[in-house]
């Protein structure tokens, strides 16, 4: 995308035809153009229409299933609710069409199983613990947050979540290392690897990751115990934000 | 309290459909979609049931038409439809129609669930599509339905023959706008400009204002 107007994918936008790094690229400047929005809204309702052209009978059994579906599931808190965590993160994220978020196990697998280490921690001060479950809830319920799930090489999946300039990671219970290793999260951007941190020597890892750019990758690498200051070892998942 | 309870409690908004009898029809068949919508948000289970009959078929409609396989179509269709129950807390009725909003979510999430199985296989398959996606070969079965179905075909036959096929191979084939321009033979920069300015007519055509 880069080099042309950003004007000319509108249409391309409306109709779901970007791919995803594409996208995430548009819809950076929609944030920043109210001429483009408004445009998109009325390409998105035309759209729109060709949906309604399409329509055929659902299978009469469907009706039956969904609605069961829908009994047993709670419905989400509106936005307002969840977005104390600051104005700007509502401001940057004018597009009122939600994309569909993802299955909700695996939202449910992010927010019930991944946060053993945060929610364990007492000596975490109360306010603390207040703002990190907001902002984690921000994020695990963000309607234009990304959910990845990809392999760790050596056995295992990586989990993340990412919304808004911040993710959330966890693994499912990896390979344990010898005493003197650890694994280590990087964020990877262009040729500067940044570190997040060492978060232990296997099972299940998690970390909340601040300041990534849709455009980001993260990595996990295999390091010394004490971790070090660029990724040396084995890179056992890479994931990219887009 | 842990931070997971606290997480559970800021997501957690613990309605569940009530399951009273659907109530009469008397001045339902007047209820616009995004009035259900609204009620569906306070967690009106009779209005979902409604919201369902109202948007059922076209959201399984695109879907079908977009990923074929009817059992994978059935699927997604249910995924879509369970979402616009938990969020429709989250819709806003300033800054568009309901039936938009959910339409949407419909068209994207076939388009996802396309490409990823594009990402593993059948990609040949999905060539092999190409020819079938402006068929129109739907049975509509509620008269709106077969009208709007109609005014969108009679709309789409006042493209541009370049403008029609960037648009349907894009919304109905799911493909991106590269593979269009590979399929159409034709450059990058044209398929942008024939999707929006066919958007753009058609938009016209339908009479669709903000």
């Amino acid at each position: 995308m880069t080099g042309s107007d950003p004007h000319s994918f509108i249409g391309v936008y409306a109709l779901d035809a970007l791919d995803s790094a594409e996208k995430a690229l548009f819809e950076e400047h929609l944030r920043e153009c109210p001429t483009c929005r408004a445009e998109v809204t009325e390409l998105t309702r035309t759209a729109s229409r060709l949906a309604g052209a399409a329509a055929a009978p659902a299978p009469a059994e469907l009706r039956t299933r969904v609605l069961a579906a829908a009994a047993g599931i709670r419905q989400q808190s509106p936005l307002p609710a969840v977005s104390d965590i600051s104005e700007r993160t509502r401001r940057r994220n004018p597009r009122w069409y939600a994309q569909p978020v993802a299955a909700a196990a695996a939202l449910l697998l992010v927010v019930s199983g991944g946060l053993g280490v945060l929610a364990l921690d007492e000596h975490q001060r109360a306010e603390d613990a207040e703002q990190m479950a907001t902002r984690v809830a921000a994020i695990a319920t963000h309607p234009d947050r990304v959910q990845l799930d990809v392999p760790v090489s050596s056995g295992g999946r990586g989990i993340v979540v990412a919304a808004d300039g911040s993710a959330l990671f966890r693994t499912s219970d990896i390979e344990r290392l010898p005493a003197d290793r650890a694994y280590q999260l990087w964020i990877l951007r262009g040729d500067t690897p940044e570190s997040v941190g060492v978060l232990g020597r296997g099972g299940q890892l998690e970390a909340f990751v601040d300041g990534v750019r849709p455009t980001d990758a993260l990595g996990l690498t295999v390091e010394p115990a004490e971790g070090s200051d660029r990724p040396t070892g084995n890179m056992v998942l890479r994931v990219e934000l887009a | 309290m842990t931070v997971l309870d606290l997480v559970d409690d800021r997501i957690a908004h613990m309605v569940a459909p009530r399951s009273a009898a659907r109530p009469p029809g008397d001045g339902e068949a007047n209820v616009t979609v995004d009035d259900l919508l609204t009620r569906v948000a306070r967690g009106d289970g009779p209005a979902f049931e409604l919201l369902y009959d109202r948007v059922a078929n076209s959201v399984y409609g695109v879907i079908r038409r977009v990923l074929r396989d009817p059992a994978q179509s059935e699927e997604v269709t249910q995924e879509v439809l369970v979402e616009v129950w938990r969020f429709a807390t989250r819709f806003d009725a300033e800054r568009g129609s309901a039936t938009t909003w959910i339409h949407t979510m419909a068209h994207r999430r076939a388009i996802d669930r396309v490409r990823s199985a594009q990402a593993s296989h059948d990609r040949d398959e999905r060539v092999a599509r190409r020819d079938q996606v402006t068929a129109y070969d739907e049975v509509a079965e509620r008269v709106e339905a077969r009208l709007e179905q109609q005014q969108v075909r009679r709309c789409l036959e006042q493209l541009t023959d370049l403008q029609r096929e960037s648009v349907t191979l894009a919304y109905y084939g799911g493909y991106t706008y590269r593979e269009v321009a590979e399929l159409l033979e034709v450059p990058l920069g044209t398929v942008k400009t024939r999707m929006r300015d066919g958007l753009i007519r058609l938009r016209d055509c339908l009479g669709v204002t903000q």
